[in-house]
């Protein structure tokens, strides 16, 4: 335990006389999120506005818009008629949280029997609000449809009576006034769905503040263990090894003052984020610290490996930044997997980038921590199992691949 | 006694060194000779059990079962860089590298190690902050912290000024006197031939002389 402790005291050492690149670093980052934050200041009020786009303005279509549009949730919810471009552009704000679009020709449709589609159009279809708009409108449209039953029955009740064709549809359309043919024959409400922009709102920032995350304990710990190369050219390993410090002293050394290194800035980052969005929480911040562990030990022993077998500086600088370009790219943390090939989702399952993302986001607390958004969520709960086994296989191939390197003779 | 028989190092096909055979007794001091290149670097990390050979074998003490840990205990390795930390203070880096596990011990081990080698009053500077002469000689204190039987010095004073030289001489004189068997190579004909009582002479990886060093020896090379 001595001999860990005099080593670990070593990494402190230069863990100090690091801090200032380690502040630059921080710095730098500190900046890309305040530039964030302030970009999507707006983004960050709770809007409920939602446009209605009709491209027909037929009587029932304006008499279904009244019908969404006079609802008991006024006090929450605001509808308003727009023409679509302009809803776009408030949707490109995050003025509105999404387009309701009805087509052209409803009527004609109606008349040929034809399912109408709606459209729906919004940044984020797994954000709850445009989740629970589509609950309201096929809510709606389901009563609005067993209005409509009734009204079939009343016109067999007039048909009974003897009342003449005309006089029958004409006492029908004006109950259509009120309860609605267009929705007759349909099943479902909604048609199509776009997803304009996967990123706005607080998602955009949850997401990316995370991927910054995850890019600082990648860089944070490339220059962390930027000594280690150092301590093999001269000899200062052979040197440990030969004054009874054994493999596992020098590296476990190594793994925790690379992981407390990078962990300043990570933690500080978190617990400012935690505070900014008015979140802070113990417990949100001990698993988060616990996710973190788990993710750093194992992205320390991989960049440890990367040292020791890559002797070459300007190669070796090369394969780091490749490294992060392809693992950040392949890993969700530039683009998520929605835009990226199905491929790359599924090998996600393998890549310690997507891996750490996850964890890192995972940091679910108790009361006022964070949401994670549908999607993450999906990742997160799918991976929770096979990442902890994939971290574990990746962190025992680095240590054989450490152990392996100097039995083999080839670093001592 | 240390006995080195029939040793070969092959690195990507190539041989490095080819059938090396020498033994030392207790008091030796052997200098290793030759051109760059020649594998006196790589033989000297073989010796100090630092890389393993591809053929043949070390005897120290007259024992083939020894563990690591016991050989480690015997030897005592100066490498050719100044295998420092430099964010660590002369005295941290002795603690660090000292084997001792008594902590009063090892700081009676590094009194004496300091003061031998003129130390005692820089202790507390950082290893950074000390010239380039100052740093080869904590280099060779270092290995003085253990008590070892074996010391192999890779070229431990290139570069050094005379006066360091001079007292480097008097610590390899000391630990002769102690008993101690020491291997150094250099490219210093003067301070081998102050120091060593036997040179190998090595021309690409291949052992051309192994023997006394006097001067048909030294007019040999």
């Amino acid at each position: 335990m001595r001999r860990f402790l005099d080593l670990l005291h070593l990494d402190y050492k230069r863990m100090i006389s690091q801090i200032a690149k380690l502040a630059l670093l921080l710095s730098a980052f500190f900046v890309v999120i305040a530039l964030i934050f302030t970009l999507s200041e707006k983004k960050l009020d709770i809007d409920t506005s939602i446009a209605l786009v009709a491209r027909e303005q037929a009587v029932e279509v304006k008499t279904l818009i009244r019908n969404i549009t006079a609802n008991k949730l006024d006090n929450i919810v605001d509808f308003y008629e727009t023409d679509y471009n302009h809803a776009r552009e408030l949707l490109e704000k995050n003025e509105i949280i999404a387009i309701v679009e009805l087509p052209e020709d409803i009527m004609g449709q109606i008349y040929n029997r034809e399912i109408v589609d709606i459209s729906i159009h919004s940044n984020n279809p797994k954000d709850i609000r445009v989740q629970f708009l589509k609950k309201y409108i096929d809510n709606l449209v389901f009563s609005l449809n067993e209005g409509q039953s009734a009204a079939m029955i009343y016109w067999d009740v007039m048909r009974e009576q003897n009342i003449a064709r005309e006089e029958r549809i004409q006492s029908f359309n004006s109950l259509a006034l009120t309860y609605m043919t267009t929705f007759l024959l349909r099943g479902n409400v909604f048609g199509d769905e776009y997803n304009i922009d996967k990123f706005q709102g607080k998602t955009f920032i949850h997401y990316y503040f995370f991927s910054m995350l995850v890019i600082l304990m990648i860089i944070s710990t490339i220059l962390f263990h930027s000594f280690l190369d150092d301590d093999i050219k001269k000899g200062k390993i052979e040197r440990l090894l030969s004054s009874n410090y054994s493999i596992t002293h020098i590296y476990a050394s190594k793994i925790v003052g690379g992981m407390l290194f990078s962990s300043i800035g990570i933690i500080l980052l978190k617990a400012a984020y935690m505070l900014v969005f008015n979140a802070f929480s113990l417990r949100a911040l001990f698993v988060f610290i616990i996710n973190y562990i788990l993710a750093s030990i194992v992205i320390q022993s991989i960049i440890i490996v990367l040292y020791l077998y890559i002797k070459n500086e300007i190669l070796r600088d090369g394969v780091f930044m490749a490294f992060i370009l392809t693992g950040s790219i392949t890993g969700g943390l530039i683009l998520p997997f929605q835009s990226l090939p199905n491929f790359f989702s599924k090998m996600s399952q393998f890549n310690i980038f997507a891996i750490s993302h996850n964890l890192l986001m995972a940091s679910k607390g108790g009361k006022g921590t964070f949401r994670l958004t549908g999607t993450f969520d999906s990742i997160v709960s799918n991976q929770e199992l096979p990442s902890l086994l994939v971290l574990a296989v990746l962190f025992l191939i680095s240590v054989i691949l450490i152990i392996n390197k100097h039995r083999a003779g080839r670093v001592l | 006694m240390i006995a080195v028989s029939n040793l070969s190092h092959v690195i990507e096909k190539n041989f490095i060194l080819r059938d090396i055979e020498f033994s030392l007794e207790r008091s030796d001091v052997l200098g290793i000779v030759g051109p760059n290149g020649a594998g006196k670097s790589t033989l000297i990390s073989i010796l100090a059990g630092i890389v393993v050979p591809t053929n043949g074998q070390v005897i120290y003490t007259n024992s083939t079962r020894m563990t690591k840990k016991q050989k480690r205990n015997l030897i005592s390795y100066v490498p050719q860089e100044i295998a420092l930390f430099d964010e660590l203070s002369i005295y941290d880096n002795l603690v660090l590298f000292g084997n001792e596990k008594n902590a009063i011990a090892l700081k009676e081990k590094i009194g004496d190690v300091l003061e031998q080698l003129c130390l005692s009053e820089e202790k507390n500077k950082t290893v950074a902050k000390l010239s380039g002469g100052m740093k080869r000689r904590v280099n060779i204190a270092v290995s003085l912290m253990k008590d070892a039987k074996y010391i192999f010095m890779d070229e431990p004073v290139v570069g050094v000024e005379y006066k360091i030289r001079e007292d480097v001489e008097k610590m390899i004189k000391r630990m002769q006197g102690e008993g101690k068997t020491l291997i150094i190579s250099s490219h210093q004909f003067e301070f081998l031939e102050s120091v060593c009582n036997k040179l190998l002479y090595l021309v690409d990886g291949n052992q051309k002389y192994f023997g006394e060093y006097n001067e048909r020896a030294f007019k040999s090379l």
